[in-house]
């Protein structure tokens, strides 16, 4: 019964839901409105889920010392303290404790989580994108070599792609390089695009009729 | 080891120091940028798309979605600060949301600064959706009813008692929806906004994720695309040339100027005018059609001062303190410069000087507060940034070729 339930509601849904995107009627689109309301009221449980996640996680590795352990406390804390802050500061006349700021006076919880958002969030946030930027310098220079005709073809391309958008101004490398994108790219990405939207079809039929219970975890 | 297998064996340290600095300094020095940028055609379709959106004609709005966190921000938020210049510089309605949650406090802060320098008011011409639960259901749901997904505004105001969504209860009524994301969250636009609802799509992304999108341009299922930060130099650009061709762009450097706004009223004799048209190459055309029958005629003088201000304009600014007062347009433009526009105009471009070749007959009111001293602290975010992105690249491709030479020629010895 535990997994029957489920598995009659995918089939069922899965199959109405088909068939509407067909229907115009009235009937149908109110049908619809509703199954989209469901969709993000279910939605929103899975934040409850990631944050029981997150926590059962971190509280682990502290328990049993294991690797790392010591940056969990600093990942709970801040988890802790963004959600107190952010709750407190959104909740409705909360204008106590105004800090003055540029001549304004903002109370001191919408303060703090601004300022935790954009001081530390943002910087650290771009600051660990920006570093990919020096692996792929570093790793480039030691890997990429024109070895063979693919490797050779390779090199080409991505030369041409990066001097197409240094120099799209002065060279015709940046009609080449728009041409290498539209053309042979895209003839490749449709085919890849095509062959993944037939195996995610496939993969929905198989869930839809119960096929697949991977996502109810397991087949038995 | 011989001077080629130390070329292949370079420290990557070294190579981080070369690449910090080759980003750094194009960064710290103004670099002068080619007079026209000839924006790559996915750019300039997005362009385009939103000029031919009539903001006078059937009320249609914009749609962004602000799908990106603070590790894509120096990529996708010089396209977004310019779709909405944009799309502010052309009077049209503008909606922002998200769909994860990180979205929103960046298209509140882009709004809140864009709108100051664009004299936008909140409410009247764009609207901050926020942030719901479930993008699927998102996207499909706002093709019903907007005010279905978002009743509310992000600032808990009901919808219905904002003016800017006046007429706009779905798809229907925009002309665009376009997404920043910085993963594939474009998809979910194709699929469920485009397709279902016909609605026109576009997207921002990562340069990473350019190849990827080309099935969707060739298809014609987004309208557009701008990709990397590349994309949003171009459009600064292209905005700057359709709407303030005039106004030299300064980078980073000197982004704080004083700009001061008087505002006079003055009767002058035509002599004074001519002879003032003719010293500073005026269309005398212009002039004459502004005089009125009496020969007098009341000016507006539109006065910045800049920190560089150049021998030229400092001479122009002394000439008219002493004589005279107009109100200044654009070459080519259909636009009144009124304090106003100015302000926006300094704000937004950082102007260094502007050409004065047209006089049109006054329209605002003389006894219109003195502004003065407004401090500005905005620069072209993509512009600023090309310089050291284009470093990069190369940086990338000297030390691959480095590598290759090294590996080869080492190689061949043995």
């Amino acid at each position: 019964m535990k997994r029957r339930i489920p598995l009659t509601i995918t089939l069922v849904l899965g199959i109405v839901l088909m068939i509407q995107f067909f229907i115009p009627h009235q009937f149908s689109q109110d049908f619809k409105n509703t199954a989209l309301e469901w969709l993000r009221v279910i939605g929103s449980f899975a934040f409850i889920i990631g944050l029981a996640s997150f926590v059962t996680h971190h509280a682990t590795k502290i328990r049993h010392k294991k690797e790392g352990w010591a940056y969990s406390p600093i990942a709970l804390g801040a988890l802790v303290i963004m959600a107190v802050i952010g709750i407190i500061g959104r909740a409705p006349n909360m204008s106590w404790l105004p800090v003055t700021v540029h001549g304004q006076q903002i109370p001191v919880f919408t303060y703090l989580f601004a300022n935790f958002y954009n001081y530390m969030m943002v910087p650290l946030g771009a600051t660990m994108f920006s570093v990919l930027a020096f692996y792929i310098a570093s790793a480039a220079y030691r890997s990429f070599r024109a070895k063979s005709l693919v490797s050779i073809l390779l090199l080409i391309a991505a030369f041409i792609i990066m001097l197409s958008i240094i120099f799209y101004n002065v060279l015709p490398l940046g009609d080449l390089g728009e041409w290498l994108l539209s053309v042979p790219n895209m003839a490749a990405k449709r085919g890849i695009l095509l062959g993944a939207s037939l195996g995610g079809i496939a993969t929905s039929l198989k869930i839809i009729l119960g096929i697949e219970r991977g996502y109810i975890g397991g087949t038995k | 080891m011989n001077f080629w297998e130390k070329l292949g064996k370079i420290d990557r340290r070294i190579i981080y120091m070369v690449l910090a600095v080759a980003v750094i300094v194009p960064l710290i020095l103004t670099v002068k940028l080619p007079s026209k940028v000839r924006a790559m055609p996915r750019t300039k379709s997005v362009f385009d798309h939103i000029e031919s959106i009539d903001p006078n004609g059937q009320r249609k709005a914009i749609l962004l979605s602000v799908d990106f966190d603070p590790q894509t921000e120096p990529e996708l938020k010089p396209q977004l600060e310019a779709i909405i210049r944009h799309a502010f510089a052309r009077n049209i309605p503008l909606l922002v949301m998200a769909l994860p949650i990180q979205g929103t406090d960046i298209g509140l802060d882009v709004l809140t600064r864009l709108a100051e320098e664009h004299n936008k008011e909140y409410g009247i011409d764009y609207v901050l959706l926020g942030w719901k639960p479930s993008p699927v259901a998102v996207v499909l749901g706002m093709g019903n009813f907007i005010d279905q997904v978002f009743p509310t505004d992000y600032f808990d105001t009901p919808l219905s008692e904002l003016p800017v969504m006046e007429g706009i209860r779905n798809y229907d009524n925009l002309g665009l929806a376009m997404d920043f994301t910085g993963s594939s969250l474009y998809g979910y636009w194709v699929y469920y906004a485009h397709t279902p609802y016909d609605v026109p799509v576009a997207t921002g992304v990562t340069a990473v994720s350019v190849a990827d999108i080309y099935p969707f341009l060739g298809s014609k299922q987004f309208v557009g695309m701008l990709a990397g930060m590349k994309a949003g130099a171009e459009y600064e650009r292209l905005a700057k040339d359709r709407y303030y061709p005039n106004v030299v762009v300064k980078c980073l450097g000197k982004d704080s100027y004083n700009v001061t706004i008087e505002k006079q009223s003055y009767d002058a004799d035509s002599n004074d005018i001519v002879s003032l048209a003719r010293r500073f190459d005026l269309n005398l055309d212009e002039l004459y059609n502004t005089l009125d029958s009496q020969g007098k005629f009341e000016k507006t003088l539109v006065l910045l001062e800049f920190l560089d201000t150049t021998t030229y304009s400092r001479d122009l600014i002394v000439r008219l303190k002493e004589k005279q007062a107009y109100t200044i347009t654009l070459e080519g433009q259909k636009l009144t410069v009124n304090k106003d526009k100015m302000l926006a105009i300094a704000n937004f471009y950082g102007v260094s000087k502007l050409k004065v070749n047209k006089l049109l007959k006054k329209e605002d009111n003389p006894q219109d507060p003195k502004v003065t001293d407004v401090e500005r602290s905005i620069f072209l975010r993509g512009t600023q940034a090309l310089p050291a992105l284009s470093a990069s690249l190369l940086i990338i491709i000297l030390f691959v070729i480095l590598g290759n030479i090294s590996y080869f020629t080492t190689r061949r010895k043995k």
